[in-house]
């Protein structure tokens, strides 16, 4: 556990003397070096002159110690021993002699540093005073490096039993961490490390430090050993105090952060691809070179020479050497003042460019702007290739004047066509193959694609070298063609529609001729012509049920002009030319067909063959299919119907197996509609019609029925009736009946089986019978009427 | 530094030494890296004017790099007289000489006397050793 803080007494009295304190100190204490400073005061009573000291420098007795004059100081050397020890000492002056006076403490205690196998110290500590040292060089004789711990340098350096085992030299490394002793003191107060390494060659060399210790190498020196620029905080600072000595091949350096430190030189000497390559005689032109070092970074203040190494002389350079810049770039500026060629070499520190550059001067032409100069300069920069160019598609940019301030280059042009190349052809690149396509012609190899994509193979294969048959209907504007019997043909007036020389598309056309007319030359190889029988709407057939058809021929054979004016149409069944006979069709229409270019293909041309025919149609029959599996009830693989109540007497108890089983089910229990004697129902009715008589006339006879027909109720009295007093009828209603001569027809009254007679007037107001209806729900007998009398109501309405 | 007490757990605080809050103030908790004084050696307790005697070296180092301040009296950093500031590593031994003069012309000196040298070090997470801290 420790205090942060400590008491000290500021006393002028102190010491007490005489006194000799070693390093300041009145406390025994523990050193690790054996240079000791010792202070001395003498006795109060007197000044002493002269001192002497021993147990230092060698001498261990009072008898061996000479008296020196007095100091208040002295350096010393202690004893090598272990163990506490003392320096003793007396003073004296002309008449006084000091008792001995003792020194505190002191015990020398000294461990070496760990070190790292690779390094040895170049001094034994015990010739260099172990840690009373001023400084300590780590040696690698094998690599010629020296590294120099210096307590002048290095803040709070120690020796003793320090691990100063990170420090690592290798054969192209210098290596130490910046968390140990030493890179730790670095951190925390600055200072530097010393670093001599002798190489073998008398190669100058650049410092590089490993970048986080990961393997990527930042160079940081420039040639001549100042830091580069650019190099950013993380690397700055780092190598100080650079040195360089080539005779002896020696470099000196100093470390202030630890970390991985290597050696690197001139590796890579060219010709940028800038360099402009030659111009007129009486120009300048700037040749430049890129210097590299083997760490594959650029050099910065390397000094480049030019040398020409065979050909004309040319011109003369401004400056030569010429020292690289902070991107590793030295540009040499070249006067042209004479026609010629040549070739240069760069060189640093005897690394030579791999490629040399030709350089050229050329007389000034009379028309600079067609010069192969510019042809060249146009050449030249056609080197990077862009397939991608925006607004490709449009004459600025295709065609520009300028670019970017400077004229038009082929290698712009270039890219517009590999753009526009690549536009056409589609794909990722413009150099993209087509790669091949199926040919169904060459199935050898199964399904592979064997056909190579090529404007040569589309060749020939063209839209407009494709036909497609149509026909040709001619039905004479409506009325057809007028037959007779006895002819052999029809002469029509079309022009075209049928082959000639220039034209194939139509039909060949049969010729007495040899080569006049497109059936080259009577050959025959004509088409047919269909013949509709525009009565019937069918093909012509004669009377024995021969199809007759027609043909083509050249209308002079038959009384016409020919080609491009008329054509004729000889009729013929299979057994030859036919001529009409009695009861063959009147007036027919011709059919035939006719190639049409694809090209010249209208749409509606397509939507009156194919499409209509086919695509359009098997659409109206899928939808005609639906709509009558609508109409049936039935769905997708249905091919029974399936019937509700099929049980007991149910018409379809038999589940017929298909609507027209069905319905003669249907019909049969429905019967014949023809009735015997015809009532109330027709024959022939419907049975709507049929149930609805009999519903009519059932309603008239239940009527005159239920008229005739009353509802009877009986009472027992249980107790006397007082005549003239109103009696409630048990239970119902009626409705009194005062017409005259009808009176209670609508009830009868019989008291004990004797039938009562009503009076008459309003509600019986005569009481002139034997009984009022004075209400609907009441009577009033004209007598008393007796207890257990029974009285019987027989109400119709 | 922050400190995240686990899920769930209180985290209760007791004082030493008889310390409580005023009422009405708030405490304020400080969690971080502080570092550790330790003083190795003194090599006098005592000085005085007489040349080679008037200084004594403090030998001590810190469990913490970073900035530190070596001051005589005062109550905490940056309240007594400075005598010595730097940049120290952790656990490496550094020397600090004190002389006579550093007392004599110091704003706190009073005569002849005991002075206390306190030694400050602010850790990585800008904490000073507290006045008085032992660790």
């Amino acid at each position: 556990m420790g205090v942060n803080y400590t008491n000290i007494t500021y006393d002028t009295d102190y010491p007490t003397p005489p006194a000799i304190q070693i390093n300041d100190s009145d406390i025994d204490i523990v050193v690790d070096g054996l240079d000791a400073n010792v202070s001395l005061v003498g006795p109060s009573e007197w000044t002493p002159t002269h001192y002497k000291l021993w147990n230092i420098n060698g001498v261990t007795t009072s008898g061996e110690a000479s008296w020196v004059a007095m100091a208040s100081e002295v350096a010393a050397e202690l004893i090598e021993q272990t163990g506490l020890q003392h320096v003793y000492g007396q003073f004296k002056d002309a008449t006084h002699t000091s008792d001995v006076v003792t020194s505190s403490g002191v015990t020398f205690s000294w461990v070496s540093p760990t070190i790292h196998h690779t390094v040895d110290w170049a001094d034994a500590w015990s010739t260099i005073g172990y840690g009373s040292a001023s400084s300590a060089t780590l040696e690698n004789t094998t690599y010629n490096t020296d590294i120099v711990l210096s307590k002048s340098n290095i803040p709070n350096l120690r020796f003793s039993g320090k691990d100063l085992s990170d420090i690592v030299v290798g054969s192209d490394i210098i290596q130490a961490s910046s968390t140990g002793y030493i890179g730790s003191l670095l951190a925390a107060g600055g200072g530097s490390v010393g670093i001599t390494r002798v190489f073998a060659t008398d190669t100058k060399p650049f410092i590089w430090v490993d970048k986080d210790n990961n393997g990527t190498r930042i160079t940081l020196t420039q040639y001549d050993g100042s830091e580069k620029t650019g190099l950013g905080e993380d690397y700055s600072g780092r190598v100080e105090n650079y040195s360089w000595t080539s005779g002896t091949k020696t470099l000196y350096f100093d470390v202030t952060k630890f970390s991985t430190y290597g050696f690197c030189v001139i590796n890579e000497v060219k010709f940028t691809s800038d360099s402009t390559q030659g111009g007129y005689d009486g120009s300048g032109i700037t040749i430049k070179v890129e210097v590299k070092d083997s760490n594959g970074e650029l050099v910065e203040g390397a000094p480049v020479t030019l040398t020409k190494l065979s050909g004309d002389t040319i011109g003369s350079f401004v400056s030569n050497p010429v020292n690289t810049d902070s991107n590793g770039i030295a540009s040499f500026t070249l006067n042209l003042n004479a026609v010629g060629v040549c070739t240069f070499d760069a060189n640093v520190d005897s690394v030579h460019s791999v490629a040399d550059q030709i350089t050229w001067c050329i007389d000034s032409p009379a028309y600079s702007g067609r010069s192969l100069l510019r042809q060249y300069e146009q050449i030249r920069w056609s080197e990077t290739y862009d397939d991608a160019i925006a607004s490709v598609n449009t004459s600025s940019v295709a065609e520009p004047t300028v670019i970017s301030g400077s004229p038009m280059r082929l290698e712009h042009d270039m890219n517009v066509i590999r753009t526009l190349t690549k536009q056409l052809k589609g794909g990722t690149n413009w150099f993209d193959d087509l790669g091949k396509y199926f040919d169904p012609t060459n199935t050898t190899s199964g399904g592979a694609l064997t056909k190579q994509m090529s404007l040569e193979n589309i060749k020939g294969h063209t839209t407009d070298s494709q036909t497609i048959l149509l026909a040709v209907t001619d039905d004479n504007s409506g009325d057809g063609f007028t037959t007779a019997s006895g002819d052999a043909g029809i002469l029509m007036g079309i022009t075209t529609r049928y082959a000639t020389y220039a034209n194939r598309q139509g039909l060949p056309i049969f010729s007495s001729a040899g080569n006049t007319y497109a059936d080259e030359g009577g050959s025959d190889n004509v088409c047919v012509i269909d013949l509709i029988n525009t009565d019937t709407g069918g093909e012509f057939v004669d009377g024995s049920g021969n199809t007759i058809f027609g043909k083509f021929h050249d209308a002079a054979d038959h009384g016409g002009t020919g080609s491009l004016t008329d054509v004729y149409v000889k009729f013929y069944t299979s057994a030859g030319p036919y001529t009409f006979a009695s009861g063959d069709p009147t007036n027919i229409v011709i059919i035939y067909p006719h190639r049409k270019v694809m090209d010249d293909l209208y749409e509606w041309e397509w939507s009156r063959t194919d499409f209509v025919s086919s695509f359009e149609g098997d659409e109206e029959l899928i939808e005609d299919v639906a709509n009558l599996w609508s109409f049936t009830g039935a769905v997708n693989e249905d091919t029974a119907p399936t019937w509700t109540n099929i049980t007991g007497f149910y018409p379809l108890s038999g589940d017929p197996s298909d609507l027209e089983a069905a319905i003669n089910t249907l019909n049969n229990e429905i019967g014949d509609m023809t009735f015997s004697e015809d009532n109330y129902i027709d024959d022939n009715d419907t049975v709507a019609n049929a149930l609805n008589d009999l519903d009519m006339a059932l309603k008239v006879v239940a009527d005159s029925v239920l008229a005739g027909v009353a509802d009877k109720y009986v009472e027992g009295l249980s107790s006397d009736i007082t005549a003239g007093v109103v009696h409630p009828v048990p239970g119902f209603t009626y409705t009194p009946d005062s017409t005259s001569d009808q009176e209670g027809s609508n009830m009868d009254i019989l008291l004990n089986g004797q039938l009562l007679s009503a009076s008459t007037g309003a509600n019986g107001v005569n009481a002139d019978r034997d009984y009022a209806e004075t209400t609907a729900s009441g009577i009033t007998f004209h007598m008393d009427v007796h207890q257990y009398s029974n009285i019987t109501y027989m109400v119709r309405q | 530094m922050t400190y995240t007490p686990p899920s769930g757990d209180a985290v209760n605080f007791s004082f030493t030494g008889g310390y409580s809050a005023p009422d009405g103030d708030q405490v304020h908790f400080l969690f971080g890296i502080v570092a550790v004084i330790t003083i190795n050696s003194v090599s006098r307790a005592t000085i005085g004017d007489d040349d080679n005697f008037d200084r004594s070296v403090i030998n001590w180092q810190s469990s913490a790099a970073g900035s530190y301040r070596v001051e005589m009296g005062g109550t905490g950093q940056s309240t007594g007289d400075l005598i010595e500031s730097g940049t120290i590593p952790e656990d490496i031994p550094i020397e600090t000489e004190i002389l006579d003069t550093d007392i004599t012309t110091a704003s706190g000196y009073a005569g002849e006397q005991s002075y206390r040298f306190n030694i400050y070090v602010k850790s990585s997470d800008d904490i000073w050793t507290p006045y008085g801290y032992s660790g």
